[in-house]
């Protein structure tokens, strides 16, 4: 069984009395590229923050590297790279010197690389951070947590600010950290077509709970959409499990749901449709079905998710 | 270690500088006024009179400077950039507070250097002043350390709140409270004691404090 490097058990987070993460439970194992979804504040920054160390937990626990994220020993911290949602960089410094400080703070610094990074980037070197662009920052934010050759890679909507092509160039250079062997990396990001080239595993936060946690393709295959025409009027719900949202107009139907099967099949032909079309679906057509829910609903959802996991688990 | 240091020694130059300026001030005013044609009384009320405004804004600096390196790390995400790195929290603070002991020890050695030469300069002999007055100049100069690392300390504790108002004043009203022990109880041990412990439990709090708060 491979090692869990990231371990989230059920993390609770408060905030002013508002429930932002409601027992979140996580392994990524080594080697494992985990895009974690949701919408603006589901919650995945504060996920990362907690994990980081930077925030305190409400309650439950998180592990780095099999150490606890309250107290992550140095030597931990030096094997973790980590780009942050707003580029956490000292603005009144020069890049120059903040390179310099993050050179000497670290324990593993690849200048070649890190030299060959800011060559691709045209990275400006004397200028002050606070008057380098979005993208820019990002960049530099990236080269920075790259060049200490990290064995896990927290990244926060790295690509944030960053044009097409400098976009591209960041995938590139993601796909070029996993390639070396049992790299880990942990990214949230809102843009789904990065995420879905590059991540093997995916978790989609809402209303504080994770709603999915499973492979991208097991993913894919897993939720289906389908188009159902009525000969009159379409039923208001179809009443059976797992149903992850349902949408009546006129004649017609439109129902997602997961695990779709031939039992499934027999009762949706139970309600009589003239015709069921299966609609493809993309990663972002699956993120906006999941996070259409409503909170009652995503615990119904978690726990069918549960289930398939639990009875994929007893099958394998 | 030392790169958190030297990083808080460039970021806190300001100080340094101030430090530098209060110094040269105060010792000019030793100077002019010890060894001036004024009478002995005249003398005093000088000294007095000169030096006073000079030690309030030295304590009202001090507090401000605790309370700026503390708070604006933190506003400026300073600290949420540190911490990822391999450095710990601990590291982070003893490197704030070292820059803070530099910076009262760059105040005050040249205020005693030039204090003991103008003692010698004026005829206090050292051995007789002593004698009178025994251990008098190295209980001034503990005690006068103490009390700027009390107001430095106390800024450090208000620079740990999130908020704009207690960083601000916090740390300057608190030092109000503080340096009256001294006029009250002058430099003696009992004083020193209580200054003491004050700066340790200020320092313990804001330990505990920095270790587990949210950057």
């Amino acid at each position: 069984m491979s090692e869990a490097v990231i371990q989230i058990k059920a993390l609770v987070k408060y905030f002013d009395g508002r429930c932002v993460l409601d027992g979140i439970d996580l392994d990524v194992e080594r080697g494992c590229i985990y895009g974690l979804l949701g919408r603006n504040g589901a919650g995945k920054t504060t996920i990362i923050r907690i994990l980081m160390g930077l925030e305190n937990a409400s309650r439950g626990r998180t592990y780095l590297l099999g150490n606890s994220s309250t107290n992550l020993p140095n030597k931990v911290k030096a094997r973790v790279g980590y780009v942050a949602e707003a580029h956490n960089l000292i603005q009144n410094y020069s890049v120059n010197r903040l390179i310099r400080l993050c050179k000497d703070l670290s324990r593993n610094w690849n200048e070649a690389f890190f030299r060959d990074l800011i060559k691709r980037f045209r990275l400006p070197l004397e200028r002050k951070v606070k008057e380098l662009s979005m993208g820019m920052r990002a960049q530099l934010n990236l080269s920075l947590a790259m060049a200490i050759e990290p064995e896990v890679l927290i990244l926060d909507d790295p690509t944030l600010g960053l044009d097409t092509v400098s976009r591209r160039e960041f995938l590139e250079l993601a796909v070029d950290v996993i390639q070396r062997e049992g790299r880990t990396i942990l990214f949230c990001s809102h843009i789904l077509s990065d995420v879905e080239r590059i991540a093997d595993r995916i978790g989609i936060l809402c209303a504080g709970k994770l709603v999915v946690d499973c492979g991208l393709e097991e993913l894919k295959n897993r939720v289906t959409k389908l188009q159902l025409v009525f000969k009159d009027t379409a039923p208001k719900e179809l009443y059976m499990k797992d149903i992850i949202n349902q949408q009546t107009s006129g004649r017609e139907m439109i129902v997602t749901v997961a695990n779709l099967n031939k039992e499934k099949r027999a009762i949706i032909e139970t309600f009589g449709p003239e015709s069921c079309t299966e609609i493809p679906m993309s990663l972002e057509d699956i993120f906006i079905e999941c996070t259409r829910l409503d909170s009652e609903r995503v615990g119904t959802l978690e726990r069918e998710v549960e289930d398939v996991y639990a009875n994929q688990k007893g099958s394998d | 270690m030392f790169t958190l240091i030297k990083r808080e020694v460039i970021d806190n130059i300001i100080f340094f500088v101030a430090a530098v300026l209060f110094a040269a001030i105060l010792v000019a005013i030793m100077f002019t006024i010890s060894l001036g044609d004024e009478a002995k009384e005249l003398r005093i009320y000088y000294s007095v009179a000169g030096s006073f405004p000079v030690s309030a804004a030295i304590f009202i600096g001090l507090s401000w400077m605790g309370a700026t390196q503390m708070h604006m790390d933190r506003t400026k995400k300073i600290y949420a950039m540190l911490f990822t790195k391999p450095v710990s929290r601990s590291q982070v603070l003893f490197a704030k507070f070292i820059t803070g002991l530099l910076v009262i020890l760059v105040l005050l050695v040249p205020i005693f250097a030039a204090a003991a030469i103008l003692l010698n300069a004026i005829g206090y002999q050292f051995p007789d002043f002593e004698l009178l007055f025994p251990g008098v100049f190295i209980q001034t100069a503990v005690g006068v350390q103490m009390i700027f690392l009390g107001c430095y300390c106390l800024g450090l504790a208000c620079g740990l709140s999130p908020n704009k108002i207690i960083p601000a004043f916090g740390g300057v009203i608190l030092s109000a409270l503080l340096v009256p022990i001294v006029f009250i109880k002058g430099f003696g041990f009992e004083a020193l004691g209580i200054i003491i412990m004050f700066v340790v439990l200020c320092l313990l709090f804001v330990w505990k404090r920095f270790l587990s708060m949210s950057v």
